[in-house]
């Protein structure tokens, strides 16, 4: 079995009937994509997240965020030294393969920003020195919807910066009972075993930019774009940065797929999760990103 | 974020948008109509404006059922009625306000622009001229943009030039549908509604009547009353008298048209020097049409009177255009019976006496007809002066003021007391009124003839010679019938003024031109009638003499013109040369779609395959190829000719089983 599907198969043990989603996250991974998960707490985000940083062989480490949290307590912090009269840089928990950030929107603005400079530049600037983060170096952040109490909703400026946001949703009767039945999750994870190395992990990376993207899907991705920026069923069109993002994911799933080149199906089956946040309806209906996403692949003929 | 998205309809610019496409297209309306309704169109539409902006409740139900009944109410109350082209137009104009004010959903959006092409419409009810022809499109194209706005989403309300951009090409591809039916449309022979009648109408330099005396200062109006195109070159100035009204009944202060005016007839004792040449007569709403004395025809669909005045069947509510053989040397010696002779010889007894006594004196005095003519203009001759702006004549006997005392005025003036002076010698005499001279368009040499060339003059009848015109302003002023009316007073009103002070001529020939256009404008544009659209087409070749046929031919060309117009956007569209897989793919699609198994247009290859193979096992294998084939040739590397043939002999030999009923998807 090849260490994707090794994975996504030892994943699915700890969060039951939820394979798609594991997938997805894979994908996201594979395309050096940040990852969002998003939903109502308890139905496994962290757990996920957990268990992804372990079967991954990667260093990592959990912030959780919270509304006093200073983005000092993410980068870092100069302690001065007594015995040298100099100051000291202490790392903070960003300088780590998997970052873990649970509850992101719990957080005020300027602690969200420090994780996702971060994101961005893949290097984190303190106190006028910049220091580059390790490589492969991910975040895989959590958040609860928008709705709820007490959360500070992410501008869409830094959802941009989110390949991909996966919804978990509640499980199946089965798997709700196997749930119930169960050995507790924590300790699931806890006996986690690496199922591929870091040295791997970059491999697949460079393997998901080889994957073939004829003109014909290029012809598609390009007419999915094109439709939400002249339809008046969204209120904002999708940015070229979206629609790199949506090629790239789509590649890794082709890859994940055992496929070297990469069909519209594989774009209908990232779309969602890809372009889900940075999509909304209009209208009287003024769907969200996920149900507007869904519309955007019937609405559009594959070329 | 999580706020409500507003309507895309009713986006704050695409309403402002509209709002302003309303006013502008309303506005020359406004101006024609009372003040209270561009009062009450203004407000509401700030109204609107300000819901927009602010994001404020409609006014309620009751509120908009108040204001429209008071509207319809206030336009029976002006105008007595709701129908007709002014409380039409009125009822339309506050109705739009009305409908703009309640506008809630997208669909009434798509109502009032509708609506607002309707109001570009009946702006055309008042006024067919050039500038307007050219606000109007303005109108329409600002009115397409709103709709292009309308059109995208909101969050992306498009720039203005993103709004006018492609409203432009909506109209410029609209350009041969309008051709067409401007073209083939089938005429009706006179107006079809009420045709505008623009401000000049009212205001013509003529009338029935003449009272000398009545008005301080003639109103010198530079509209024009007809314009004239000669066949050979103009005649002089001095013989461009152009009839209307003949005046006969005089009863001591105004001349008045006889009450009953027998037909006439057209025989000269002599008619020589003729002269060809078109007439194009805006409307004015009186039955006059104008011809050089003395006509040698008719103008069609007219008579004419025994005085020798023209008259059309109808009023001459549209522009009309005839042609015309004028006489300029000519002897006419009809239509003095007893009734008219003594018609031409009475005044009243009891007014004017000192004029009356000095007509009677000459005629004791003198020993012919002809002497007491030319004893009177030599007599005018003597002292008085010609001016636009004469005293009034306020007494019981206006002539004896005029001749005795006041001795200024114009060519009413002269006409009025010269008649009577005659009628007083016993010569019978008649006053006629009309147009006198004109003005040459130095570039179409078309002759216009303005409402300020308006004149009067005088006919006696001499027994040996019939009548004879004689025009007692002449003596008087020479140069206002030698010359034209602007070479003997100067320049009237501010552009002439300006034409006058231009030492280069630049607008004088701007202004030459813009008549010359207004003219072409007239004769083929408004003026393309039934005559003149079987004339154009028979230069096309086409016999087409009655509606039906015409109407066919109308149907015919609209679609042929839509068609190719549509079938050159298509092929704009289309990808230049179609992959020969993808044409080996749509004819799979195309097959199975027959057997009942279609591919939705958002189907990949494979999510397609795998439901080929669940519904069709038995195609399943072949199916697996075919698609294997077209993934590689579209998503893959590609295929080799000798593959790519392949595929194609696959695709053809491919015959998926039909199922019948139900399992369509």
């Amino acid at each position: 079995m090849n260490p994707v599907e090794e994975v996504v198969a030892r994943a699915s043990k700890v969060i039951l009937g939820k394979e798609r989603q594991i997938r997805l996250a894979m994908a996201c991974i594979l395309a050096r994509g940040h990852l969002l998960i998003e939903d109502v707490p308890g139905v496994g985000k962290t757990t996920l997240s957990q268990a992804l940083a372990r079967l991954l062989g990667l260093e990592h480490r959990r912030i959780q965020f919270t509304s006093d949290l200073l983005p000092a307590d993410v980068i870092g912090v100069s302690i001065f030294d007594r015995e040298n009269s100099t100051f000291r840089f202490h790392p903070g928990p960003i300088f780590s393969q998997i970052i873990l950030a649970d509850e992101i929107n719990r957080a005020s603005p300027k602690a969200q920003s420090a994780l996702l400079e971060a994101m961005e530049e893949h290097q984190v600037t303190a106190e006028g020195e910049t220091r580059p983060l390790p490589v492969p170096f991910f975040v895989i952040a959590t958040q609860n919807p928008l709705h709820q109490v007490g959360t500070f909703p992410l501008p869409e400026s830094q959802l941009d910066r989110f390949l991909m946001r996966l919804r978990l949703g509640y499980p199946d009767a089965k798997a709700e009972r196997e749930l119930l039945r169960g050995e507790e999750r924590r300790d699931l994870i806890s006996h986690l075993e690496p199922a591929m190395t870091a040295a791997q992990l970059l491999e697949l990376q460079r393997s998901v930019t080889a994957t073939q993207v004829s003109d014909a899907l290029l012809d598609y991705v390009q007419a999915l774009v094109a439709h939400t920026r002249v339809s008046p069923k969204y209120a904002q069109g999708l940015s070229p940065r979206a629609g790199l993002a949506v090629l790239r994911a789509s590649q890794s799933w082709a890859l994940m797929e055992g496929r070297r080149q990469v069909l519209p199906e594989d774009v209908q089956a990232v779309l969602p999760a890809v372009v889900g946040h940075r999509l909304h309806g209009t209208g009287e209906s003024q769907k969200g990103g996920f149900d507007a996403a869904a519309d955007l692949l019937t609405a559009v003929p594959i070329p | 974020m999580s706020g409500a998205l507003p309507n895309a309809a009713l986006d704050v610019r695409n309403v402002m948008w509209l709002l302003a496409s309303m006013a502008f297209v309303v506005a020359p309306h406004l101006l024609r109509q009372p003040e209270w309704v561009g009062a009450f169109f203004a407000a509401v539409v700030s109204w609107r404006a300000w819901i927009a902006w602010r994001a404020a409740r409609n006014p309620p139900r009751w509120l908009v059922l108040v204001l429209t009944v008071a509207a319809v109410a206030a336009t029976l109350f002006v105008y007595r009625r709701l129908t007709g082209r002014e409380a039409g137009t009125t009822l339309l104009v506050l109705m739009a306000g009305m409908k703009l004010l309640e506008m809630k959903t997208s669909r009434e959006v798509v109502l009032s622009i509708h609506l607002g092409f309707v109001l570009v419409m009946t702006n055309f009810l008042f006024s067919q001229s050039i500038p307007l022809g050219f606000y109007m499109l303005a109108c329409v194209w600002l009115f397409v943009a709103t709709l292009v706005g309308y059109h995208r989403g909101v969050g992306r309300t498009p720039t203005v030039r993103e709004r006018l951009v492609p409203a432009g090409i909506l109209l410029v591809q609209a350009v041969p549908l309008m051709l067409v039916f401007f073209l083939l449309f089938p005429r009706v022979q006179g107006p079809l509604w009420a045709i505008p009648q623009d401000s000049r109408a009212g205001q013509t330099g003529l009338s029935d009547t003449m009272t000398p005396g009545s008005i301080a200062q003639v109103i010198q109006s530079e509209a024009v009353a007809f314009r004239v195109q000669f066949e050979a070159s103009i005649p002089p100035y001095s013989l461009l008298y152009w009839r209307g009204p003949v005046l006969w009944r005089f009863d001591g202060r105004t001349w008045r048209i006889p009450d009953a005016n027998a037909p006439g007839t057209l025989e000269y004792t002599r008619a020589e020097r003729p002269v060809r040449y078109a007439v194009t007569v805006e409307p004015h709403n009186k039955h006059w049409l104008f011809a050089l004395d003395v006509p040698a025809e008719l103008p069609p669909m007219s008579h004419v009177r025994q005085d020798l005045q023209i008259l059309s069947v109808r009023p001459v509510t549209t522009r009309i255009r005839y042609e015309l053989t004028s006489y300029l040397d000519y002897r006419y010696e009809q239509g003095l019976n007893r009734g008219y002779r003594r018609l031409a010889l009475s005044f009243n007894e009891n007014r004017n006496p000192r004029t009356v006594a000095l007509g009677r004196q000459w005629a004791a005095e003198s020993s012919s007809p002809a002497e007491i003519v030319n004893r009177g203009l030599r007599y005018l001759n003597t002292q008085f002066t010609y001016t636009l702006e004469p005293p009034l004549l306020t007494s019981d006997d206006p002539y004896d003021e005029f001749l005795f005392e006041v001795k200024r005025g114009f060519c009413e003036h002269y006409a009025g007391s010269f008649a009577l002076l005659m009628r007083a010698a016993g010569i019978p005499a008649r006053v006629v009124t009309g147009y006198q001279g004109g003005e040459v368009n130095p570039i179409s040499l078309e002759l216009i003839v303005r409402q300020a060339d308006a004149h009067a003059w005088v006919e006696v009848w001499m027994d040996d010679r019939g009548w004879v015109r004689v025009d007692p302003t002449a003596v008087v002023m020479p140069s206002r019938i030698d010359n034209g009316i602007n070479a003997a007073l100067g320049p009237i009103g501010v552009i002439p003024s300006l034409i006058a002070a231009d030492r280069f001529g630049v607008l004088a020939k701007v202004s030459f031109a813009w008549d010359a256009l207004n003219s072409q404008w007239n004769q083929w544009v408004l003026g393309y009638n039934v005559d003149r659209q079987r004339q154009f087409l028979s230069k096309l070749g086409l016999e087409l003499n009655d509606w039906k046929k015409l109407a066919l031919w109308l149907v015919a060309a609209t679609i042929a013109v839509g068609g190719l117009v549509g079938l050159g956007l298509v092929l704009r569209d289309l990808p230049t040369r179609r992959e020969p897989s993808v044409v080996a793919w749509d004819r799979f699609c195309r097959k199975l779609a027959a057997a009942g198994l279609a591919r939705m247009p958002w189907e990949g290859p494979m999510d397609y395959l795998a439901r080929i193979e669940a519904a069709r096992p038995a195609a399943a294998a072949e199916a697996r190829e075919i698609t294997r084939r077209y993934v590689e040739a579209r998503y893959g590397d590609g295929l080799s000719k000798a593959a790519t043939r392949e595929l194609l002999a696959r695709v053809r030999r491919f015959r998926p089983a039909q199922v019948p009923g139900g399992l369509r998807t």
